[in-house]
């Protein structure tokens, strides 16, 4: 009985090894051994076909997970696709009647203007034209804050910015009309805060319609408070605006930043001006405000996250990344 | 004829309401749903036709008209939609709907429709 072995065993078991290394994963020895004799090499055979069997089992497993990985991806874009499918129906819906009321109008008053001038009454016919110009002024609106929707990148002027100057352009804009509504707007900046890569005009419309949806939350609210608050992160200034207001539904909050989605109800134009009579509340939203600063922040490569909770407040809560420094 | 027209936009609820009075209604104007609901209630039997606007807050046009119509089946009422979509409610029938933006003949035949139809 030999111990010993012969070349073309280790041979045997080289080529199979070679032949796994090559993807040929059913490559197996032999692990036969004929009666009367012994091979030493038997148990290194079937620790080798053990091994290829358990390589072979994995990349069976990797292909299927791979599978299904894919599967997984195509689903998601499907939804995704609905998803947007569904916002698109929405916004066309929105947009029709933004514009349809201001047209609704103007063919009306068409009609009365006509009338009156077949009455010679020049004094209603000049009433009348001026109703339409405004509807005209209006409808024109409506496309100009559906534009703003689709502003691309290079259109906005980016410089080194700094938050506290648009909190404090927001305060000069926002603090009278506040007070005569009787609601204490405050702020708590981080001192020393780093400047952002911006433009300071669009981040300034963003921080002054937050306010604005602010006010609306705090219209018949016993406290009416808005603080404006900047706080540093590692790499992300942070700015929130947090109302004692109404706050939003559950139900409601996954659909706020949808476009032409408001709960202040539609139909009246925007709500968003503070140069109104003092004390006054405003008429009602369009549903783009909150759309819109969600798209600026995102071209900044920023973050809005929208945190409320029914009858206790909201808090918006934006991060930008700081400018290198210089 | 007593007509009530209901729209949250004061511009267009004063034209409608202005070319009803012109053919000889006498009209009275609600700015929203449970404005309407409220002059309905107060005295239900003198009204003949309801125009209302749908996409209102509160109390939308639907809602009105389902209220009303069930305390008077028999009262004409035209709803008026800005985006083309109609509810599907029995209740309703036979309302008539109107499309904006409509010019006044549309108006007027919606306004005849639904006379002719309750």
């Amino acid at each position: 009985m030999s111990e010993a072995f012969r070349p073309t065993d280790l041979h045997e078991l080289l080529t199979v090894m070679r032949e796994l290394t090559e993807g040929e994963l059913d490559a197996r020895v032999s692990t036969h051994t004929p009666t009367g004799s012994s091979d030493p090499l038997h148990p290194m055979r079937v620790m080798l076909n053990a091994l290829a069997q358990q390589l072979q089992d994995a990349v069976l497993r990797c292909a299927q997970h791979e599978a299904t990985v894919r599967k997984l991806e195509q689903a998601q874009r499907q939804l995704l696709c609905t998803a947007k499918l569904a916002s698109l129906g929405e916004l066309a819906a929105g947009v029709a009647h933004e514009l349809n009321q201001p047209l609704q109008i103007v063919g009306l008053s068409v009609d009365e203007v006509r009338d009156a001038l077949e009455r010679a009454d020049h004094a209603t016919a000049t009433e009348y034209l001026q109703t339409i110009e405004d509807q005209v002024t209006r409808g024109a609106g409506v496309v100009d804050r559906l534009l703003a929707l689709s502003r691309h990148d290079g259109e906005s002027t980016r410089t080194q910015t700094s938050l506290d100057k648009v909190i404090t352009g927001t305060v000069s804009i926002w603090g009278a009309p506040l007070a005569a509504l009787g609601i204490d707007l405050s702020t708590d900046l981080a001192i020393g805060l780093g400047d952002v890569v911006g433009d300071s005009q669009e981040l300034l419309q963003v921080i002054t319609n937050l306010v604005a949806n602010a006010r609306d939350a705090l219209e018949g609210q016993p406290t009416r408070r808005i603080c404006l608050r900047t706080t540093a992160e590692l790499s992300h200034a942070c700015i929130e605006v947090i109302d004692t207001g109404s706050g939003i539904a559950p139900d409601d909050l996954p659909r706020v930043f949808d476009p032409f989605f408001t709960t202040k109800g539609p139909g009246k134009g925007p709500g968003k001006d503070p140069g109104k009579g003092p004390g006054e509340w405003p008429g009602r939203g369009t549903g783009l405000g909150l759309s819109v600063s969600h798209g600026i922040v995102r071209r900044h490569g920023g973050t809005i996250e929208v945190f409320s909770e029914l009858n206790h407040g909201t808090r918006v809560r934006i991060t930008l990344p700081f400018a290198e420094a210089p | 004829m007593r007509v009530m027209v209901v729209d949250d936009e004061p511009v267009l609820a004063t034209l409608l309401a202005r070319f009803a009075r012109g053919g000889g209604f006498e009209v009275t104007v609600a700015h929203n749903g449970l404005e309407a609901w409220e002059l309905f209630r107060g005295e239900p039997e003198v009204w003949d036709l309801i125009i209302t606007d749908i996409r209102m807050p509160g109390l939308d046009g639907v809602s009105l008209a389902e209220r009303v119509r069930a305390d008077r089946d028999d009262l004409p009422v035209v709803l008026i939609s800005g985006h083309g979509q109609w509810p599907d409610v029995e209740a309703l029938s036979p309302a008539v709907f109107l499309a904006k933006p409509f010019r006044r003949a549309q108006l007027l035949e919606a306004m005849e429709a639904s006379t002719a139809a309750a």
